[in-house]
This record gives structure tokens, sequence and C-alpha cells, in this order.
């Protein structure tokens, strides 16, 4: 079956239906136009009108009509046709109008069907002639069936052919159109744009990377030379030069292709960065270019990128060393503001110097008084430091002294290897270079670097910048120097050279300055023996260091030892100093105190804190106890601090300490936890005022060395035993304590009211003539020893001067009298060493009330 | 010490222990205490706890001096104080009159009496 595989059905229904239509029209034509006598009108419209239906059938079945139904149509053609016929007489044209369906038959069918239809059109023909006409009825039949038949044998034989042709063409274009499609995709689905060209350069195509890469759409691209696709006008001369030399090549010696930077400009402002590879083609006897255009521009950037982190990296680096060379030279200037001695400070700064310049050697050599130079140098050997002195004129310093100017040497000779700074043969280069105070040169730095490196101008500038910092901290050194000697010697002088003694009392002191005696500190301690046996300690602290500190204590301690004589007590000793430091308009000066009045005869402390550590008290036994109570501001902050004493009692055994902040200061501690030290040291050890100050430094410094000045005083209250044995200072001052503690041991005895009088008003008068006649700038002490024996107190009083008794007759008499009144014996012993009184009273019994 | 006028008179009263350490000291205090318009005075030791006998001379010379500017001077020292059993060991009363309280010696020299040693 040909026939369905050329035309569908749904052609031959439609033709089929043009076929009943046109039988239709020509009926109702024949009818309507003038026409022969022998027609029959009616059942010619009637058959006209039944073949219309049978067009309209076959339209509406269209594609549907079956084979069959069409074999059934065209038989029914014919059947319409010979009934028209019959009915127009077959003397007219129209038995030519059996044409048609052969023809149809020819057209539609295969050629067998087409002759089996022929064969009914002939019978159904023949039919009609036999019962209308019998004339020329042969050559009728011939001419109506012979001519479909030739025509339908050509036609369906020429259909034959084309169909062939058709089939053929058709299967090859499917086949090329699939494997286009294949290559198309490849192409447009390629990330690169691939674009052809003609010789000159015209673009004879693109792919959609090629569109996309060149923000233009192929209609805008096709056709257009394809410099004017972006590039910009200054590359339009290399891009035909290159196509010149593509050609040439691939003429001469078969080269065909290279590789080209390009930059597009696209139309919506963006721009491409692209490596396109053209190579050159030959179709058809033409060249033509074919191109890949690949965008690069993410590589561009990542290699951009990759660029700006190493330049980044680069300059970071520059900027850290710059950075470290800073911070050594500022290590420089800070050596200056931390140490104030030239011994310390040298050989840090020599040792900064050599870490800013990176140098081998280092040294510096400063002029001294008689001209010579002092050397200090550092170098990697075991002994860097090698003090020594040199004459001015040698070597490359005596070179640097003399022109005041920096002096290079590469590869040193003998003649400056001489130079003592320059201890290692391998050195390459030495520089040298002034130290300037003012415009005077002071000395010279010197640094040297070994083999393969060489120093050059940037080292000199970076030199000279070090030495003006060196030459700042070796006059600041020198200055401080200067002033700390004064402060120093000022603030020791206003230390107590000894302090008093008083009987019942034991005192020790320590003073501390900082270890690095960079600064003289504020610390002060003073002890002031005040009439009545009684005892003024002083622990005080002045803020700032330096002269100006050591003269605002000076005035502080003697102002305190004037108000204190005047009899005032701790507070109003305080309120006084208050006053005193806020009308000093100059210094501006704070100071925290403790001020502790001890009695000796009773034993009571009373004291007050101006914003100072608490003193640590001691209880016989030894346990520890901060004094907290009469806490208030420090001297000089407010106008009216209010400052009150607190009162205790120091227990006979017992002892109390007063010290600065340097004792429990610690960096990095809490001040607590240097109280706790300082408590727990106190405790463990005898309590002797000399052991208990070497204890509590021993304990709070251990290797002696403090950051801060630190002060310490240690009173201790010495228990009375069954012998009363005292140590009494030459002084009259010291008469009221003793007084006050025969009083107190007595009462430990049965002593009576009048034998208390008698015996203390004895001893008092033997004490004073003792103290008399040894004089009052004496430093002895007068021996003072009273025990119970039997109910008799014996009294021996000894001193070392001579006993005088007949110096002054009238009052000096009327005191030696006395005793005589109030003792039972009364015994003068005079060696040359001294004289010894000796008194005995026998005690009478207490009178109970 | 402190000082007091009770119209023609002057009262001084001295506290603490007087010895030889501060005993001029006292002495030169209280005479620049009375001045020489003053007809009497009255040292009050009721406060002293001790006298030396640099004290006591002090106090011999005082009396002697104000007995040569004609004034009468008084002393107060309580029964049965140490400084009243000094005083009596040296028979301070002969160089001027003791009295027990300040009322008493007060009233001696509003009555006129005293004052003049009764060698």
């Amino acid at each position: 079956m040909q026939g369905p595989s050329t035309f569908d059905n749904r052609t031959k229904a439609r033709s089929l239906a043009f076929l009943f239509a046109a039988g239709a029209l020509v009926g109702a034509l024949t009818v309507a136009f003038p026409h022969e006598a022998g027609i029959a009108e009616r059942p010619v419209l009637l058959v006209a009108a039944v073949s219309l239906v049978l067009a309209t059938a076959c339209w509406r079945l269209g594609e549907q009509i079956s084979e069959w139904l069409l074999h059934g149509a065209l038989a029914a053609v014919t059947v319409i046709l010979s009934l028209v016929v019959h009915y127009t007489e077959p003397a007219t044209l129209y038995p030519l109008i059996y044409t048609w369906p052969a023809l149809y038959a020819f057209y539609f069918f295969s050629t067998p069907t087409a002759l089996a239809h022929l064969a009914t059109i002939g019978a159904a023909y023949a039919t009609v002639l036999s019962i209308d006409d019998t004339m020329d009825a042969t050559i009728r039949l011939l001419l109506v069936l012979g001519t479909p038949l030739v025509i339908g044998l050509l036609i369906s034989r020429l259909l034959g052919t084309m169909r062939e042709g058709m089939q053929r063409s058709a299967r090859q274009e499917r086949a090329l159109r699939s494997s286009e499609r294949r290559t198309r995709l490849i192409i447009d689905s390629a990330r690169d744009g691939f674009i052809s060209t003609d010789k000159q350069g015209r673009v004879l195509d693109a792919n959609a990377a090629a569109e996309a890469l060149l923000g233009r759409s192929r209609a805008e691209i096709v056709g257009r030379p394809f410099q004017e696709l972006g590039v910009p006008p200054a590359e339009h001369e290399r891009f035909d030069e290159r196509r010149r030399t593509l050609l040439e090549g691939a003429r001469e010696d078969g080269t065909r292709h290279l590789a080209m930077r390009v930059r597009i400009d696209r139309p919506d402002g963006t721009h491409l960065n692209g490596e396109t590879m053209i190579w050159v083609v030959e179709r058809d006897g033409e060249w033509m270019f074919n191109a890949r255009l690949t965008d690069i521009g993410d590589r561009l950037r990542e290699q951009e990128e990759r660029e700006r982190l190493v330049a980044a990296e680069a300059a970071r680096e520059q900027a850290e060393r710059a950075a470290t060379t800073i911070a050594r030279l500022q290590a420089v200037a800070d050596a200056a503001l931390t140490l104030h001695h030239l011994d310390e400070l040298l050989p840090t700064i020599l040792q900064r110097t050599r870490e800013v310049m990176d140098a081998d050697a280092a040294a510096i050599l400063l002029v001294q008084d008689d001209g010579s130079l002092s050397l200090l140098s550092a170098d990697d050997a075991p002994a860097g430091r090698r003090p020594a002195r040199i004459r001015a004129d040698a070597g490359i310093a005596g070179r640097v002294l003399a022109g005041g100017e920096p002096v290079l040497v590469h590869d040193p000779t003998a003649d400056v290897l001489a130079d003592p700074a320059v201890l290692d043969a391998q050195i390459a280069s030495i520089l040298g270079v002034p130290l300037l105070s003012g415009t005077e040169v002071i000395g010279v730095i010197e640094i040297g670097v070994r083999s393969p490196r060489y120093l050059g101008d940037d080292d000199i500038d970076l030199l000279r910048l070090t030495a003006d910092r060196v030459a700042l901290a070796i006059d600041h050194a020198r200055a401080f120097g200067r002033e700390h000697r004064i402060a120093e010697t000022l603030q020791r002088s206003l230390l107590p050279q000894s302090l008093p003694t008083l009987p019942g009392v034991t005192l020790g002191a320590r003073y501390l300055p900082a270890a690095s005696e960079s600064e003289v500190g504020g610390d002060w301690y003073d002890a002031i023996a005040l009439p009545g046996g009684r005892m003024l300690l002083v622990m005080g602290d002045v803020s700032g260091k330096g002269l100006a500190a050591a003269s605002t204590l000076g005035a502080l301690r003697n102002a305190i030892r004037a108000y204190a004589l005047e009899g005032h007590g701790p507070a109003e000793i305080a309120e006084l100093l208050n006053r005193f430091v806020l009308a000093e308009p100059v210094h501006d000066h704070m100071a925290t105190l403790v001020l502790a009045a001890f009695d000796t005869v009773s034993g009571e402390l009373s004291w007050v804190n101006a914003g100072h550590p608490p003193p640590l008290m001691l209880a016989a036994d030894g346990t520890p106890h901060f004094l907290e109570g009469a806490r208030s501001v420090p001297l000089g902050v407010l106008a009216f601090p209010g400052y009150v004493t607190a009162e205790t009692a120091v227990v006979a055994g017992g002892a109390v300490v007063l010290y600065t902040d340097g004792l429990i200061e610690r960096r990095g501690e809490h001040l607590e936890t240097g109280m706790a030290l300082l408590a727990r040291a106190a405790a463990d050890g005898p309590l002797e005022a000399g052991a208990i100050c070497d204890r509590l430094l021993a304990a709070a410094l251990p290797t002696g060395a403090t950051s801060d000045d630190v002060a310490l005083l240690t009173l201790c209250h010495v228990p009375l035993g069954a012998r009363l044995e005292l140590d009494i200072p030459s002084q009259p001052s010291a008469l009221g304590s003793l007084r006050g503690l025969l009083r107190r041991w007595l009462t430990q005895t049965d002593a009576s009211d009048a034998d208390v009088h008698a015996i203390v008003m004895a001893c008092s008068e033997a004490c004073t003539n003792a103290i008399e006649h040894s004089g009052a700038a004496s430093e002895d002490s007068i021996a003072f020893c009273a025990q119970l024996r039997d109910g008799e107190v014996e009294v021996t009083v000894r001193d070392r001067g001579r006993w005088r008794e007949h110096r002054v007759p009238s009052d000096q008499g009327r005191g030696l009298d006395l005793i005589g009144v109030l003792m039972d014996d009364v015994r003068v012993e005079t060696t040359a060493t001294g004289t010894t009184v000796h008194l005995r009273r026998q005690l009478t019994a207490k009178v109970t009330a | 010490m402190t000082s007091e006028r009770r119209g023609d008179h002057v009262v001084v009263s001295v506290s603490g222990e007087l010895d030889v350490f501060n005993a001029a000291q006292m002495a030169g205090a209280i005479e620049a205490a009375i001045p020489t318009d003053a007809h009497g005075a009255v040292i009050d030791l009721s406060d002293v706890g001790f006298l030396d006998s640099s004290a006591i001379r002090k106090l011999f010379a005082l009396t002697a001096r104000l007995a040569e500017r004609r004034q009468r001077v008084q002393v107060v020292s309580p029964e049965g104080s140490m400084v009243l059993r000094t005083l009596q060991l040296v028979e301070f009363s002969r160089a001027a009159p003791m009295h027990d309280t300040l009322e008493q010696a007060l009233a001696q020299l509003d009555a006129g009496g005293g004052g003049a040693p009764s060698v």
C-alpha cells in the first residue's frame, strides 16, 4: 500500500468531497444554462443534490474515512456519473467526466486498484450506452476509458518516482537534521563562544555562548565584521594584522591558528576579558576563520587577587618590620624612664641598640672629665661587658668625636681594629655616630656587623635616631643622679639617728630604700619621748618622690615634733598637720600617717590613722592583730577631716609594729595577702623589737630587694618581772616613766600607799641625781634595779659618773636628805667607773580598809 | 596648767607630775599666770600626782618671790594625797599656808589672813 504512505486519508476524503461537489456543480450548471431539450432537468438536480450530500459527508468524515469506504465512495461517484450521463443524453461530452474518478483512482490508489476502478467505470458507462445509444459506442468507450488509462498510468508512474525521491530525501534530511542538531547542541551548550567569519572577518555564525560573551543577539552578530562587535578601535589594526598573518601562514608553512587576548566592550557597558583562539580553515576553496572565545575574567581576577594578596603580604611584612624597629627604638627611650642610674641604664640601652640595629657588636663610649673615653661594649662573647678607658683620639670613636659626624668603615684595617669596640675580626662594617646633648658631643655609639652584611645609609639614619634617644637617656640619668643624691641625703638626714630609749619599752626600726634606688621615696618614721613616760611613734609616707617629697617630709617631721612637745595628742597633731599640708601651696603632696602615743606606765596606746596601713599589734603570746580603728583620710585631702584617736592596751610582753606600704605591697598581689604574710611572720619568733623587724623584712622581702622603699618601726612593751631592771636614759624626760613603772611594779607587791610614795620619791630623787651629774648630753644610761627580799625593797641605781654629795649645798642636799627620810637605809659607793647608790625600805603591812 | 581670775585673786591649777624635767617650766608658767595687780594667788596642786625635790625647790623659790611682791599665796593639796605627804616632809607649810580645798584657800585670802611666812 503506497497510497497511505504518501497521502493521508484526510486528503483523500477531501479530494473525494471536491469530486462530489464538482459533479453536483456541473449538474446544477447544466440545468441553469441553456441546454439541449433532451436533458432531464429534474433527475439531474436530484442527482446533484445527492452528490452534494455525499460531498458534505466525505468532508465531514475527513481522516476518519476508511480505505473501504473510499473505494465505495469512488464507486458511488461512478454510479452518479452514469446517472448524470444517462439523464443528459450520451451525445454530449458528459462521458468525459468519467476521467475524474479514473484520475482520482490513479492518483490516490495503487495502479492495480486504479485499474479495477477503471473497469468499474467502463462497466458503468457500457451499461449507460447499452440503454441510451449504440451508435459509435466502441469509439466512445475507447475514448472514455483510453484517455484516463493513458493519463492515469503516466500519473501513477510519475507519482511513484516522485514518491520514491521524496522519501529518500526525507530520510537524508532527517539524518542530516539529527546530526546538525547534535553538533549545534554541542556548540550551543559549550561554555566558550564559537564564531566563524569569512576572510574579511565578517561573522558567518556564532553560538549561544558567543552571544552571551559578546552581549549581543545572533541577529546583531551575524553579517557584521567581528571588530565592530565591541573590540576597542585601537585593537582593530591588530586584528586585521593577525588575520593576515594567519592567512599567510596557512598558505606558506601551514600555521593555522594563533591565540590572542581580546577585550570586548558590551553594549550594556560591561566588558569581557577574553582570550581567543583563531584558526583558519579552507572550505570550497574559500578561506574562512573560526574562533573560540573564552572568558578569562575570572582567571584574571583570581590572578589579580593573588597578586594583590602577595603585595599586601609584602606591605604588611614591611610595616611589621617598621613597627618592630619603632618599638625597639621606643624601648631605648623607655629605658630612660625606668632606669635612672647610668650603671643600669647603659647595658640596657646597649642591648636594645643592638636589637634595633640587628648588630653583632655594639659599644657606647662616654667622654669623661679627663677627656678620655670610657667604654662599654656588648657582643656575643660571654664577657659581654668590658668597661675600659681608651684615648679620645683612638679608632673610629676618635674620628667621630673629632668630626661630630657619623663614620662608616667597611672591612676595617688593623688601625681601626685597634678600636676595642671591635672584638671580632669577622666584623665587616663598623658605624660610629656621635651622642649629642644639645650641641655637645657627650660620647659615641658604635655598632659592628659581621660579614657578609654591610651597613648602609639606612643604618646610619637609624643609628642616628637611636643615638638621639640614647643621649637623651644618658642626660636624663645624669640629671636624675644629681637630684637623687641630694634627695637621698636629705631623706637620710630626716630619719632619726638613734631611737629614744624609755624604761619599759624597746624600740626597733628599719629603713630600706628601693632596690633600684630609682627614686628617693617619701617614707619616714620617728619616735619622740614625751614627758610623763610617754612615747610618740610616727610612721608616714609622703606621696611623690625626689627632692620635693623629701622636703615635705622634713617639714612634716619637724611640725610633728613641735606639736608633740607642746603637749598635743595624736588626733590634734593630725588635725594641725592637715592644716599645715593644705596650707602648703608649693608642693601638692598628700601624706598618709600613723601617730601612736604609747604610755609606758599604763600600757595604753592611743593612735590616729590618716589613710595609712593599720598598725600590727602582737599579744604577749605573739597573736597578731591589726589595729583597724581610728582610720581616716590622708593628710591634705579634706579641709576638716575630723581625726579621732582610738585606744587599746598593749599588754606587757606585747608589741606594736608600724610600717609603710612597701612592706605589704607586692605587684600582682592583694594587699590582704601581704598583710597576712606580715602577721604570720611577726608572730613566728621572739617578741624582741629588733628581731621582729628582721623577721618581717625577711618574710616580706626575701631577696632583700624592694621596688618601693620600706620603713618599719616596732615597739615592745617589756614585761615587769620579780626584779625590776631598767635601763634609764640619762635624761630628765625618762623620770616620769621610771616612776610609773616603779609604781606598777610596787603594786604587784604588798607595798602600802605610803611605801609606794616613799620608794617612788626616793628612786626619782636618786635617778635625778644620777642624771644631773652624768651630764645632760650623756649617752650613758642609768642602770636601775629594784627587787623584793624578805618584805624589804632593795633598790640600786648605778651611773657612770661621780656622785657629788656636796655640789650645791642647799637644793641638792635637800634631795639626798629626802631620800634619807624616805628610806630605811641609804648607801653610796663611788668607784673610778661610776657611782652606785643602794636604797632599802622595809614594807609596812597594807592597811586594809 | 590653767589660771582663773577670782576678783582680786588668781587661781592657778596645775596637773601632772612635776619633776626635774618640767619643774622650771612649770614654775615659770605659774609665775607668769599671776599678774602683779593680783592681791593674792592660790596654787592648786590637787591634780598633781608627783612632786620631786626640784619641783619643791621651785615652789619654795616661787612663794618667796611672790612674798617679795606682797602677794599672798595659798596652796591647795587635799588630805591624803601623795603630794601633801611630800610637802609635809619638807614642811612646805612654813612657806605658804596649805588647804584641803580651793574654797578654804580663797576664804583665807578674803579674810586677809595668811600669806606672810610665819617663820
